[in-house]
């Protein structure tokens, strides 16, 4: 699995200053119903037992293996002021799925 | 054993056939030059249809529909679903040549029977909602949102008002707003307090003279009853707008209490939830409409009626939104319900949400140790729990659902509604039994400690179901629909390589 940060991205993060025993990672989060939907975030919590570690540029970005599960070989994050980081496709199981705002 | 777990396609040979025809004594006729080019298939462009003998037909179809899971089969605690037990007199019933083999362009002097049923029907669920007039015709729980929400505009449209807005709570079932949006309007997300219920006072901030409607499950989609309900029907009220009820959790109130006497002016029931007619595979189903006696000139027509001793319809309503369905709605799945109905009585239909209720709480005091309870006051018929706990310890709700199906189990709802974090939603309904429920806690149990002792045990199931954890990504993104020979050759070629 490769992971890059875009520009803004990396910058952002190197400046971040995170809470102690917190670390950054990409969680998927998962909407149901009839149907599924899942999003990736960029959010900053503590270690989970089979947490993967995908380095770059010396950031340590972990997920858990629901997370790799669903999230694409390669995957890049971005981060806006408006949006703030931005992970990844969203996908959704069927078009009944509620989307995640 | 052979064990059928081929694609028909797979068991396919050819030349092999389930039929055998004598051999035509007409000529064949070469239909090149005959018919226009576009008209003649190309033999190499024919469907690849499976060759199978008649016996390797049935076996094969009769294999695949013992892997369905359904209620005659095993648990089915799906939250907000209802998937309660299809009593068989039901079909029985349903069966009568009476009720199955008459046709709806019949003029209504020869179908007075069927006619009378539809209205009694009417009249029985009247008197179960607290609502003034009932339409049978929606075929399901959406389109009888959206009839009520048509007449919710045409109502206000009478007024000489141009309401836009509909009021939806964030633990909404995900019809409410797109009924709203399918009927015109904009939708306007209530939060939930503390408790899970609705703001009151967010409610009050959001609620004016836009507001057309506000849609309510009661209990909601957290299983928690609103108590404040007669306080929030006269907030909308006070503000012009109308009070729609989701009856989606119908199974929870019945014959304790009425949307109408909580003030509701339109409701929708899913008969194939509540009133027990088949659920699921997509219909047919039926979602009557009931209205108070304000909104009677808006439901749709014809309306059947009594006239003296006669049954008979009735479009002589010239402000109704008109047919929403063709003929009289489902009539199989209508006969259904008033068989239930009838069969229940007003005594069993009030076990009947006792049942739910009790069996509700029952479960959830079993589990509630186990996992994350957001919400521990006492639930109604259904409940939420969080996989929280459980995410922290790197295994998800998704996870453990796909664990329970090795114990034969269909997993509660899951991530719905959005407002708990990985929820579990479960129903277990009025017609299990304790044992059922005993085994149900068992396995979600045993479930909760391996996500501590074995987390791998949950994080690869399922793994007693003929296929395992699926790729649900590939699935999304590149879903395969169609069998061709090709496809099938790439795909073995993956797996051998994976």
């Amino acid at each position: 699995m490769v992971i890059t940060l875009t520009e803004p991205a990396l910058d952002k993060l190197k400046t971040t200053k995170i809470k102690e025993q917190q670390y950054p990672r990409i969680d998927a989060e998962v909407a149901g119903g009839c149907g599924m939907s899942m999003k990736f975030k960029l959010v900053f919590d503590e270690l989970r037992p089979n947490d993967s570690v995908i380095e770059y540029d010396g950031i340590q970005i972990r997920l858990d293996r629901f997370t790799k599960r669903y999230l694409d070989e390669e995957t890049q994050i971005d981060y806006n002021v408006e949006e703030g980081f931005l992970v990844g496709e969203s996908f959704a199981s069927s078009a009944c799925a509620i989307e995640i705002d | 054993m052979v064990e059928y777990n081929d694609l028909i396609f797979e068991i396919s040979r050819p030349g092999r056939s389930g039929y055998s025809l004598p051999k035509s004594d007409v000529e064949s006729v070469d239909l090149q030059g005959k018919l226009p080019k576009h008209l003649i298939r190309d033999e190499n462009e024919a469907a690849e249809l499976p060759e199978v003998s008649e016996l390797q037909l049935v076996r094969h179809y009769t294999a695949l529909s013992n892997k369905n899971h359904g209620i005659d089969n095993g648990f089915y605690p799906l939250g907000s679903c209802t998937m309660k037990y299809n009593p068989k007199i039901n079909e029985d019933i349903a069966r009568l040549p009476g009720f199955s083999r008459i046709h709806p362009y019949q003029s209504p002097e020869t179908a007075q029977g069927a006619l009378e049923l539809l209205y009694n029907l009417q009249e029985e669920l009247a008197v179960i909602t607290g609502m003034d007039a009932i339409s049978l015709q929606p075929s399901a729980g959406a389109q009888g949102e959206w009839t009520g929400l048509m007449m919710v505009k045409a109502y206000h449209e009478k007024n000489g008002e141009n309401r836009k807005k509909v009021l939806v709570p964030d633990s909404a079932h995900g019809t409410n707003p797109a009924s709203a949006s399918v009927a015109g309007f904009e939708t306007t997300t209530i939060p939930s307090d503390k408790d899970g219920l609705v703001d009151l006072e967010a409610l009050k901030q959001l609620v004016n003279s836009d507001t057309a409607a506000l849609m309510l499950t009661n209990p909601n989609t957290l299983g928690l009853f609103e108590t404040e309900i007669e306080e929030i029907a006269q907030v909308v009220h006070e503000a012009g707008g109308l009070l729609y009820y989701d009856g989606a959790n119908a199974n929870a109130i019945l014959g304790k209490t009425t949307p109408g006497a909580m003030g509701f002016d339109i409701v929708h029931l899913n008969l194939h939830k509540t009133f027990t007619t088949p659920h699921g595979g997509g219909g047919p189903g039926a979602g009557p409409v009931g209205v108070k006696a304000n909104l009677i000139p808006y439901l749709p027509v014809p309306r059947i009626e009594k006239d003296g001793e006669d049954y008979v319809l009735n479009s002589d309503y010239p402000l109704s939104i008109g047919r929403v369905k063709g003929y009289h709605g489902n009539f199989g799945i209508l006969v259904r319900a008033y068989t239930y109905i009838r069969t229940m009585g007003p005594e069993g239909l009030r076990q009947v949400s006792e049942g739910a209720v009790l069996h509700a709480n029952y479960l959830r005091k079993k589990l509630e140790e186990h996992f994350d309870s957001p919400y521990t006051q006492l639930c109604k018929h259904e409940f939420v729990l969080s996989g929280s706990r459980q995410k922290k310890l790197g295994v998800r709700t998704l996870d453990m659902a796909k664990r329970l199906l090795d114990f034969g189990y269909h997993p509660p709802t899951i991530y719905f509604p959005l407002n708990v974090e990985e929820g579990l939603m479960i129903e277990p309904t009025e017609t299990e039994s304790k044992e059922t429920m005993d085994a149900f806690a068992e396995a979600m149990i045993q479930i909760a400690k391996e996500v501590e002792e074995d987390p791998e045990m949950v994080l690869n199931a399922p793994h007693t179901t003929i296929v395992g954890r699926l790729d649900e990504v590939q699935a999304a993104r590149k879903p395969v629909v169609r069998y061709t020979k090709e496809k099938d050759a790439e795909r073995e070629k993956e797996t051998v390589k994976a």
